[in-house]
């Protein structure tokens, strides 16, 4: 259930292939704005929890700061749209850029510590960021947000219609399962993998400790980060509520955990049971009672699943053979 | 090529090895011995970088290392096992040592190469695919071994890796570890299969409690009052 080397294969890749084609004509089939906004949300959490799970799964760290990376990539692009004019198509690779940045630095002060220590490390940098987007009003206008200007056009990445922006989320999920995947078959894979085997005899084998986690990090925060400037351009406002709140960086992690931390598509998979299961209860229940449903069916899938949707899965794989072989010889 | 200068260390209260001096010079198969807690894998860990000695120096190839760290250190040819086995656990065998050759710049289909000819050479060839935590003490402790050679270190400590070990597979041990000095590789070995050691080693260090008690050639240690009296027990008949 955790990351292991890739194995080369075409079977993976065709398979992936023709996920990602049929995932390309979703918007012919589903009309319903509520269905498609819904499955835009789903991609956006799924690129959330797999960017997360780069740091959180290959490197080893439970971050529960993620939304500042997030409201980095939102409000970096969003304010250089509106102060200065530049296209969110440009600001989504400054708020990556500094998102990366911040990443990095995270990832250096964060290297020596553990399990809890490391969780209130990235949670205090979540906080941080947070009351600095509620206060520096100037800045971001505080609670009040940011309103993203009706009729920017394609080139600044707004549109009238739903359907551009599955297709931008779905680019941005493919782009960060492709990175997971191009990491794990690289030589920062393995380093990652060792290190959290065992990081004493990883590091007598000539693996620098600092270089990989802080890159590892970096990378993270920076895929966050794009899926920040995402969400921004998609709902078309912003305010720290919804993008560096606590709350924001306990999903992320929520869903990573749920799909399967660790593994590569798991925290896509989690999104996929997660967010529907939120949204879909606020819509039918609304506030209060969703919350308790919501909340109610985490549980039950969390007790389920310990390791998490994927590694449940692969439990179930590896016992299937077995007890065909045991009733062969019964 | 290896030179520990006045070397000490301090564990709250416990004096691990107490300014210990030695040489090693390049080519050389050379023996770490004492009784248990004498501080030898101390000393290994104070070379390869693990922990940093309270006092005193080491020095590679004439290079001072104390600012390095153990990372560092492999790089610059120092490969080392554990007493304690450390295997990836859940990773194979071949990518167990996959990350030693990568760590020498090779990319990572290269880095498979090396590491399947490394395994083949500690015929290890067949349990490639095999994880590591599902390997006997034994073989674990030989993954250990082909881990740090991926590396292509040019001197090797070797901790207790003959330990549980049948009389053949010691032979082997022996043989692969004369092969290798052949190509030019230095060695430091802590052993208490004295009757292995002694056969291939050509300078002995024995340590007690902290302290460097004797060093020389086997024959010389061998007939050491001290090293008898604290280690050895009776004098032993050359194998
Ligand atoms: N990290 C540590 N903290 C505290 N004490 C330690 C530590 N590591 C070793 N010691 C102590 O230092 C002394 C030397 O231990 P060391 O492991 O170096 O001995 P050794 O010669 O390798 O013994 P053995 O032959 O049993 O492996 C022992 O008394 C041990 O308990
Ligand atoms: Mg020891």
């Amino acid at each position: 259930m955790r990351f292991r080397p890739a194995q080369e294969g075409w079977l993976p890749l065709a398979a992936g292939l023709t996920v990602f084609i049929l995932l390309l004509l979703v918007p012919l089939v589903v009309t319903d704005v509520f269905w498609l906004g819904l499955g835009i949300t789903v991609l956006m959490w799924a690129a959330l929890a797999t960017a997360w799970n780069i740091s959180g799964g290959l490197a080893g760290g439970l971050s529960l700061g993620h939304a500042a990376f997030f409201g980095i990539g939102a409000y970096t692009s969003t304010l250089l749209y509106l102060r200065l004019d530049i296209s969110p198509w440009i600001g989504l690779f400054a708020g990556g850029a500094i998102a990366g940045l911040a990443g990095a630095v995270l990832g250096a002060i964060t290297l020596r510590l553990r399990g809890p220590f490391f969780v209130l490390a990235t949670l205090a940098f979540g906080i941080v960021i947070h009351i600095i987007a509620v206060n520096w009003r100037d800045l971001t206008r505080g609670s009040a947000g940011l309103v993203l200007p009706f009729g920017g056009g394609p080139a600044n990445m707004l549109f009238a219609g739903l359907e551009p922006y599955w297709y931008i989320g779905l680019g941005l999920l493919a782009l960060t399962i492709a990175v997971t995947l191009a990491i794990q078959r690289s030589r920062l894979g393995y380093y990652l993998i060792a290190l959290r085997e065992d990081e004493d005899a990883a590091r007598c084998l000539g693996v620098r400790v600092v270089q990989c986690k802080v890159l590892a990090s970096a990378i993270s925060a920076m895929l966050t980060a794009f899926a920040g400037t995402f969400y921004a351009a998609y709902i078309q406002y912003i305010d720290p509520a919804s993008t560096t709140q606590f709350e924001i960086s306990v999903q992320i992690a929520l869903v990573a955990i749920v799909g399967g931390v660790g593994t590569t598509l798991g925290p896509a998979v989690g999104a996929l049971i997660v967010i529907p299961i939120g949204e879909i209860s606020r819509a039918w229940l609304g506030g209060g009672p969703a919350l308790m449903v919501y909340g109610v069916l985490l549980i039950v899938i969390v007790l389920a699943a310990p390791r998490g949707v994927i590694g449940a899965l692969e439990w179930l794989a590896g016992r299937l053979p077995r007890r065909q072989k045991a009733s062969r010889h019964a | 090529m290896l030179e520990v200068r006045r070397v000490t260390v301090d564990f709250q209260g416990l004096r691990a090895v107490d300014e210990a001096s030695f040489r090693i010079e390049a080519g050389e198969i050379a023996a770490l011995i004492g009784p248990n807690g004498a501080g030898k894998t101390t000393l290994f860990n104070v070379v390869s970088g693990m922990i940093r000695p309270t006092s005193g120096e080491v020095l590679f190839e004439g290079r001072d290392l104390s600012r390095l760290g153990p990372a560092d250190r492999s790089r610059m040819g120092i490969g080392r096992t554990f007493q304690i086995v450390k295997p990836f656990g859940g990773l194979t065998v071949r990518d167990n040592v996959v990350v030693g050759a990568l760590t020498r710049g090779q990319s990572v289909a290269e880095a498979h190469g090396t590491a399947l000819a490394t395994l083949e050479r500690l015929n290890m060839g067949h349990l490639a695919d095999a994880r590591a935590a599902s390997l006997p003490l034994a073989l674990r402790k030989r993954l250990e071994v082909a881990r740090a050679l991926a590396t292509t270190p040019r001197l090797l400590l070797l901790d207790e890796i003959m330990g549980g070990l049948n009389p053949t597979e010691v032979n082997e041990a022996l043989a692969l570890i004369s092969e290798l000095r052949q190509e030019g590789l230095t060695f430091l070995i802590i052993e208490h299969n004295m009757q292995a050691i002694m056969q291939i080693a050509e300078r002995v260090v024995v340590l007690n409690q902290g302290c460097i008690i004797a060093q020389g050639t086997p024959a010389e240690v061998t007939q050491d009052r001290q090293v008898i009296a604290v280690y050895l027990g009776e004098p032993l008949e050359s194998a």
